[in-house]
């Protein structure tokens, strides 16, 4: 009898002793303190990335020769569905084009320098195998090696897809703009006005908040970082559209919702920004010098 | 060459070996678009084979492993994992003469219920992308998984914990093995 409660006793001490332990390391994770489990974390990564490459390598035939087989009859409807995306695809090029135009005007607005154009980028490849269900960021076959740092925006063709959380030598993890933590200084390219942009989740829109009662927000205006001083985002990368618009008569603002300019479910490259904010920016000038400089 | 090695060692080959699996072929492989977590099974089969308090050990080992490949909270997959492995010692205490089918449903239901604990850490945490991630599909295709695969695990984790056949989570095994 008083073996058995022995073991009972040492059943729950260890038990307790674990979650604990769990609790504590949660605790460091949180307070963004885990110096030593980012370290311990990116060696497992480093060291597990050749067998992760190995296996997409060795199982990346039969996924395809699987596919084929199974999804023979599908064939048609992906025809069609890829000439749909296609046509979408035209379609983005003349709308980044716009939206890239309305960028151009809010930077001759603000009399803005384009630095987004004059910063040195890498790019990679997604590496297209969460090794989880309930992964958050995605991984990019590039790293430290390559230039890149914590920190550094991600965009795609299209626009603002992150920011690099997670650098190892040979690979690098993105945190989506959806992500709940995500946030960045965002302005509106007509008005001006400047709000905080947040991501609330995967296939949702984000949320911009600390847009002034008085400021007139259309449907369908562009949105772009604001890059304001500390911001790891240079002004002017193009962010999304704006789809709605509600007042917050208790905030004494607006909520504005706000589509990602970029696809985040397609993501197959993408480019980092090599910027660093408390590096000098490179000087660019969109508009012509005046005549006395001449 | 393991032969002579004690359960740490044995265990940690295991794990080892589940973690390579795990990265370098389940993680390409997605059935109905679901990775299948082999250390989630492993800490599953471990509980029941050694019971309640080797269970936690055995779980808080293939929790800590996990956390070092995931990129959720670090603590989190240690915490849910020795749970998981403590209960799955604690529930099969309570079938004492179990057939393997049976043995092999019960792994398949742990390892289900194990995800809704994974999803539960991740609500308490206000982790959106846990919660939103689909959490009813990933829990029955890892039941399946654990369903087909428990034979195996049953005897990797015999090998790794010592444990001779027909012992499984006694109060006795759980003192010894522990």
């Amino acid at each position: 009898m008083a073996r058995r409660a022995g073991i009972r006793r040492r059943t729950w001490l260890r038990l307790a002793l674990l979650v604990v332990t769990a609790i504590a390391l949660l605790t460091l994770d949180a307070r963004g303190s885990g110096g030593v489990l980012d370290t311990a974390r990116g060696a497992a990564q480093e060291v597990l990335g050749p067998v992760r490459r190995f296996g997409d390598w060795v199982t990346g035939p039969i996924r395809n020769a699987w596919q084929g087989l199974i999804g023979f009859d599908e064939l048609e409807t992906e025809n069609a569905q890829l000439r749909g995306e296609l046509a979408q695809a035209r379609a983005s090029v003349l709308r980044v084009g716009e939206l890239e135009r309305d960028r151009q005007e809010l930077l001759a607005l603000l009399d803005a320098r384009d630095v987004v154009r004059a910063i040195p980028r890498v790019t990679a490849r997604v590496i297209d195998a969460p090794v989880s269900n309930f992964e958050r960021t995605i991984l990019l076959d590039r790293g430290s090696r390559d230039g890149i740092r914590q920190g550094m925006p991600v965009e795609s063709g299209d626009g603002l897809i992150g920011r690099v959380v997670e650098v190892n030598p040979s690979w690098a993890s993105v945190e989506l703009l959806t992500d709940p933590n995500f946030d960045v200084g965002v302005r509106i390219v007509r008005s001006g006005d400047g709000g905080l942009a947040s991501g609330l989740g995967p296939r949702r829109e984000l949320d911009v908040s600390y847009i002034e009662l008085e400021t007139v927000v259309i449907p369908g205006e562009t949105v772009v970082t604001s890059g304001f001083e500390g911001s790891t985002f240079p002004a002017g990368m193009l962010v999304g559209t704006v789809t709605d618009v509600e007042p917050d008569a208790v905030r004494g603002a607006q909520r504005v919702t706000v589509h990602p300019a970029a696809d985040l479910e397609r993501l197959r490259w993408v480019q980092v920004l090599l910027y660093e904010p408390n590096v000098a920016e490179p000087v660019i000038v969109d508009r012509e010098p005046p005549e006395a400089e001449r | 060459m393991m032969a002579g090695a004690g359960p740490l060692a044995r265990s940690t080959l295991v794990l080892a070996v589940a973690v390579v699996v795990h990265v370098g072929l389940l993680a390409h492989i997605t059935p109905a678009g679901v990775i299948v977590d082999p250390l989630v099974l492993l800490t599953v089969a471990g509980g029941m084979m050694g019971g309640r308090s080797t269970g936690a050990s055995f779980g808080g080992g293939c929790g800590l492993a996990s956390d070092l490949i995931l990129h959720t909270p670090f603590g989190m997959s240690l915490l849910v994992l020795t749970l998981v492995g403590y209960l799955s010692g604690a529930i099969t205490e309570q079938i004492p003469s179990a057939g393997r089918l049976t043995r092999a449903a019960t792994a398949s239901l742990l390892s289900a219920g194990a995800i809704g604990l994974f999803a539960g850490a991740g609500w308490l945490m206000d982790l959106v992308y846990v919660t939103e991630a689909p959490i009813v599909r990933i829990a029955i295709v890892t039941g399946v998984a654990s369903l087909v695969t428990n034979p195996l695990l049953e005897r990797a984790t015999r090998w790794a914990l010592i444990i001779r056949p027909r012992m499984t989570a006694s109060p006795e095994s759980t003192a010894r093995g522990g």
